[in-house]
């Protein structure tokens, strides 16, 4: 195999690779001729340091394994609501009809508007930071399997009415597994929008977490330790929509 | 038919949701949360309204919003044009953007306070980030799926590349752009409303946040419902242009 063919076939790793060297070698550069203030800007050497001092100090695992409990708890639960929700609102026109404008609001509203109010209902802590992280997943959640459970071809439905099927056949055999990848799909959109609401909790008013981890060092103008935060946050959310998207393949393998 | 029975379906359950809310409070139906009542909501918006406490600080903030959306389009359409057509610059910069895609940007709140000044800067700042990411991928992706028969078709009548943006990409990549720009609408307002809450006292997110460190809670749900609306109604006319560019698409054809 000569060069060229290797490089055809791994273009793509190739270059977004050098992409990737070539952003964090610029940025050391400006950091270290001056270009721009070096405490502002930090750089990426500063930044793996100050990784390392802080997964070495304990804290790190700390400040993920809360992050990821409150995303774990409000991910979880906006799927349990969220999912028998939206198959309601897909499955009855009146349910859709009526639960519509709530929804709406919700979904275009910018929800952080609603932190001070769950801060006087709840009090300030970790309970407050689920409620904005379900509030942010749980429309989405609704929104998707309301969909799916829509687009089922009702030519399907129709002929296993007329196949006798009962009405918890017709739920458990056509609808779920009909509306399975649109529910998934909202579940890995829903990841995401947790983990914003995690963060932006978290960077409000907590004293633990990455967010939390964020805001203190910013506020010190440690900016080294505020984006190896970020750098983390990145990290949990490829993971997090990584790992739904394995399930995702997994169980939506029949339909391909 | 149906469109009757959604308005009035829909319309029974909000008054039956007011009605709900507006009794709950006095009937004890709630233990110690203070929910407030829609009636003293919308006497303090009058209130509010008569002591220039809303228009204000929305005109500040829909400034910094226009401002940073702008930059946001002026940035994003571009460069997605570019990168849905160029294989390399976009192989190049891919795993960049997904990184910055998939990061929640408010994150970079503490950053762009001492980046921009607390303000005016950093809430342009965090809208444009929010808007610029949905907007860029959306075009590109639109770009990508238009037919390379197209591109062939204008390059064998002796077309230039400008002919082929101006003829092919820049029509076709309208509808996905809409969607972008719709997704964009929302990150930005959500942008903005953080990036007021967190660091400045302007604005319709620094009132709510003055109201709320009060526990006010009347005065902050008049807020809250100032700024559902707003996203209510800007995402929706965003929806109503995006759906009139795709059926205008679909009679042509």
């Amino acid at each position: 195999m000569d060069l060229k063919t290797l490089y055809r076939k791994n273009d793509s790793l190739l270059l977004g690779t050098i992409g990737l060297l070539g952003f964090a070698c610029l940025w050391e550069v400006a950091a270290r001729l001056q270009w721009a203030d070096p405490i502002l800007i930090s750089s990426p050497t500063h930044v793996a340091v100050a990784l390392k001092n802080w997964a070495f100090s304990g804290i790190l695992f700390r400040d993920l394994g809360i992050s990821l409990w409150e995303l774990g708890i409000a991910f979880v639960a906006s799927a349990l609501v969220g999912i028998p929700l939206g198959v309601a609102m897909g499955w009855s026109r009146p349910a859709e009809y009526a639960l519509d404008p709530f929804i709406w609001v919700l979904y275009s509203t910018p929800l952080v508007a609603f932190w001070p109010l769950f801060i006087i209902w709840l009090g300030i802590g970790t309970k407050t930071i689920i409620a904005l992280a379900f509030l942010f997943s749980v429309v989405q959640v609704i929104i998707n399997t309301m969909a799916g459970v829509r687009s089922i071809d009702p030519v399907l439905i129709r002929c296993a009415r007329s196949f006798n099927a009962r009405t918890s056949d017709l739920f458990f055999k056509f609808t779920l597994p009909g509306a399975l990848l649109m529910i998934i799909a909202g579940l890995r959109l829903a990841v995401g929008r947790a983990l914003i609401g995690v963060v932006i909790g978290e960077l409000f008013s907590s004293n633990a977490g990455l967010g939390f981890h964020i805001s203190y060092f910013g506020a010190r103008l440690r900016f080294a330790d505020v984006f190896a935060g970020l750098f983390m946050v990145v990290a949990v959310g490829i993971c997090t929509t990584q790992i739904i998207r394995i399930a995702e393949t997994r169980l939506t393998r029949w339909k391909a | 038919m149906r469109r009757w029975q959604r308005t009035w379906i829909g319309g029974l359950s909000v008054i039956a949701f007011l009605v709900i809310w507006e009794i709950a409070m006095p009937l004890g139906l709630v233990k110690v949360a203070d929910i407030s009542r829609p009636s003293l909501v919308v006497k303090s918006f009058f209130e509010l309204a008569a002591e220039g406490e809303v228009y204000q600080p929305l005109a500040i903030s829909l400034k910094e919003f226009v401002l940073g959306f702008i930059l946001a389009l002026i940035v994003g359409i571009p460069l997605g044009i570019v990168l849905g057509r160029y294989r390399f610059p976009a192989l190049l910069l891919d795993p960049l953007l997904m990184a910055f895609y998939t990061m929640p940007r408010m994150a970079m709140m503490p950053l762009l306070v001492v980046w921009f000044g607390v303000g005016l800067g950093a809430t342009i700042a965090v809208v444009f980030l929010g808007a610029v990411f949905p907007i860029l991928i959306n075009t590109s992706v639109g770009i990508r799926e238009i037919d390379p028969i197209w591109v062939r078709a204008v390059r064998s009548f002796g077309g230039t590349e400008w002919d082929i943006f101006k003829k092919v990409l820049l029509p076709g990549t309208v509808p996905p752009m809409m969607t972008g720009i719709r997704l964009g609408v929302g990150r930005g307002l959500l942008g903005m409303v953080v990036s007021e809450m967190y660091a400045s006292t302007e604005g319709i997110g620094g009132q709510i946040a003055l109201y709320g460190n009060s526990f006010r809670t009347t005065e902050l749900i008049v807020l809250i419902a100032i700024v559902s609306l707003l996203g209510f109604f800007m995402v929706d006319l965003m929806r109503r242009v995006e759906e009139r560019v795709r059926r205008g698409r679909m009679m042509e054809e």
